[in-house]
């Protein structure tokens, strides 16, 4: 290789990799090392004296399939069942629900009411809350189950940090249901998701909350302090992401949103590919809907990078942009002037970048998964899946790309499809067209016939 | 020639395919990354002019600093540091040819935008990359008259690349971010055949 050659090249690689290097790897690496040391000088939480009563708010939607397990845990929990009060606020169910509650009432030594709300998850919670009378509230999804110390840790947390307000659990999906996934695409894609669950509280909501810049508690698992919560606007009723918006109210009272790393609550894992077509635009598109609600006065460039949180928007709406264009560049090049071998290299060094990342979260997520040994089991068999890893995100991020995009211009009447639904609806205007054409060309021949 | 003329009939049927079917996002999808490939293809065509623009852009700055003399119609700078002159050649990556492309595809297919609103702002984005790229040829061949030829890869590929990309990240905050969470619709969200809930 001459010296033109290789200073070319090397421009070539500088170009193309410094941005991503700089903008997500360096930084990602960075976080998994501080992560990783964080874990090492963390202190067990000291166990209090007297354990206050809580509240578990447990919105009810069609859950007949799900409810129960999620009360066995409460009831299997370390935490003494005397101090729970558990108060199922159903929102216009059509199932058998009620039915399974009271079976469980009877079941279980633990106390259970039955509340009846409005339709929507966030009028159940703002019904929940308000007969609520436990120290600290939680609030979990009627279709997932607790670790048993879940409960035990989340109140150990609190009370060991008077200045701690809200925390989030953590959400895992169940590795039982991915073993037992009989697809094998699917269950590829659950242990990808497994490990996405895992990176996302263990090393992304971890970090955001040792930085105080948490965009959002999980909908799915979270906990406050009473006298906390009731002190905000509660629910927001109109916004599909009612767990950021409820984050950002405590937040901008200048009140502490961490997380509790070792409180976990399993989900089950994604039905199919469809469900999380949907579903990653929604959560996308209610981030988008929060910052809308919050906007005021924190949009300008120069207050951007003052908010923690509204800089979000650089890294999850702005750098989207010139990302997505990134990969057709890069061919686009390799149509003009670059060498096809140069740009798979640079290409494959990207790459090759992201996957170190991943293996680096991979070792931080471990250090946390340590005293649950069955998932840390499940989770040194994913470990392979570092490699393919890289693709499942870029995968997640055209999903989340498509939610900003979707979300513009929207109507008051407007639906989210799956790709099965916006294939129908292709395949129709398509086969239309060629129906016009074949009428056409029917009236044509009606037209020479009559000539005839 | 006919291969890429039944490709771009292909592409825009494809197009009126995902308008008519409100498929926002593939409207989106391959209505920029089209566009994007199309720029690309044709840029043999204009890249010499954008190349000798820059060059009578950074003309004035040159002979009043006298930090180098542009030659517009070669494409080419030189700069006179202390060990003599040094000729720079303008080529496609430095002409911010690719970054004008990038920006006026997304921004064509953007639907936050009316159709003349898109005009505005395109024209202001593209000065604004224009004025970009000529502080980020001024910056690093002023490190190089002051450095000497061994500071061309860092002033060049790391110091020009990231004033240039933060400038350019600001101007996609202010017209997709911005725009964008200003005009967001809240509520009113549903599923047509899902039931996540």
């Amino acid at each position: 290789m001459n010296q033109a050659m290789f200073t070319s090249e090397v421009f070539f690689w500088l170009s193309w990799i410094l941005i991503p290097l700089l903008v997500e790897i360096i930084p990602s690496i960075g976080s998994a090392f501080l992560l990783m040391f964080k874990r090492f000088k963390q202190n067990k939480d000291p166990i209090p004296t007297l354990y206050p009563e809580i509240s578990i708010l447990i919105p009810v939607y069609n859950s007949a399939n799900t409810l129960e397990a999620c009360l066995n845990s409460i009831d299997k929990s370390t935490y003494d069942n005397e101090l729970i009060s558990v108060l199922l606020i159903d929102n216009g169910s059509k199932d058998n629900s009620y039915e399974v509650f009271q079976a469980c009432q009877l079941k279980y030594d633990l106390s259970i009411q039955w509340l009846s709300s409005n339709q929507g998850k966030s009028k159940a919670l703002n019904k929940g809350l308000f007969n609520a009378n436990g120290k600290y509230i939680i609030n979990v999804d009627s279709d997932g189950y607790f670790e048993a110390n879940s409960i035990t840790n989340m109140v150990n947390r609190f009370e060991s940090d008077l200045n701690l307000h809200c925390l989030t659990g953590v959400i895992l999906t169940d590795y039982k249901l991915i073993k037992k996934t009989k697809s094998f695409l699917l269950r590829q894609v659950r242990k990808l998701e497994y490990m996405e669950y895992c990176q996302a509280f263990l090393v992304g909501r971890n970090y955001n909350a040792a930085n105080n810049s948490m965009f959002t508690i999980s909908g799915a698992y979270s906990a406050f302090r009473k006298s906390t919560i009731m002190n905000t606007f509660l629910y927001n009723t109109n916004t599909i992401c009612e767990d950021a918006h409820i984050t950002y109210q405590i937040k901008a009272k200048k009140m502490n949103v961490g997380i509790c790393e070792n409180a976990i609550f399993y989900v089950e894992p994604i039905d199919d590919l469809n469900k999380l077509y949907v579903q990653r635009q929604r959560w996308q598109i209610g981030e988008l809907e929060v910052f809308h609600m919050f906007k005021q006065g924190k949009l300008k460039v120069k207050n951007l990078m003052k908010d923690k949180i509204f800089s979000v928007l650089l890294f999850d709406h702005t750098f989207t942009f010139p990302r997505l264009i990134w990969f057709f560049a890069l061919i686009a090049l390799s149509i003009r002037n670059y060498p096809i071998m140069t740009v798979a290299y640079a290409s494959f060094i990207i790459y090759a970048l992201y996957v170190l990342t991943g293996i680096l979260y991979y070792f931080s997520v471990r250090v946390y998964l340590n005293p649950f040994k069955a998932d840390l089991k499940f989770y040194n068999h994913i470990f392979l899946y570092t490699l393919i890893y890289p693709l499942y995100n870029f995968y997640v991020f055209i999903l989340r790309f498509m939610g900003i995009i979707n979300s513009i211009n929207r109507a008051s009447s407007w639906k989210t499809f799956n790709f099965s639904d916006e294939l129908e609806i292709m395949k129709n205007i398509i086969k239309n067209d060629f129906r016009i054409f074949k009428k056409s060309e029917d009236i044509s021949n009606v037209n020479e016939n009559v000539s005839i | 020639m006919l291969l890429f003329l039944i490709i771009i009939l292909l592409w825009l049927y494809l197009l009126s395919v995902f308008k008519r079917g409100q498929l926002t996002f593939f409207h989106f999808l391959f209505g920029s990354v089209g566009t994007f490939l199309l720029i690309m293809l044709f840029t043999p065509l204009f890249e010499d002019s954008v190349i000798s623009f820059f060059g009578y852009l950074l003309a004035p700055f040159g002979i009043s600093t006298q930090i180098f003399e542009t030659y517009p119609n070669l494409g080419m700078f030189f700069v006179n540091t202390v060990r003599g002159a040094i000729a720079f050649y303008i080529d496609l990556e430095c002409s911010g040819i690719i970054e004008m492309a990038v920006f006026i595809s997304l921004l064509m297919f953007f639907p936050a935008y009316t159709k003349r609103e898109k005009l505005k702002v395109g024209a202001i984005g593209l000065l604004s990359i224009i004025g970009f790229n000529c502080l980020r040829m001024i910056l690093v061949l002023t490190i190089i008259y002051y450095g000497g030829t061994e500071y061309y890869l860092i002033a060049h590929s790391v110091v020009g690349r990231l004033v240039f990309y933060a400038l350019t990240i600001i101007l996609y905050y202010i017209v997709f971010t911005k725009k964008q969470i200003t005009i967001q619709k809240v509520g009113n969200f549903s599923y047509e055949s899902s039931d996540v809930h």
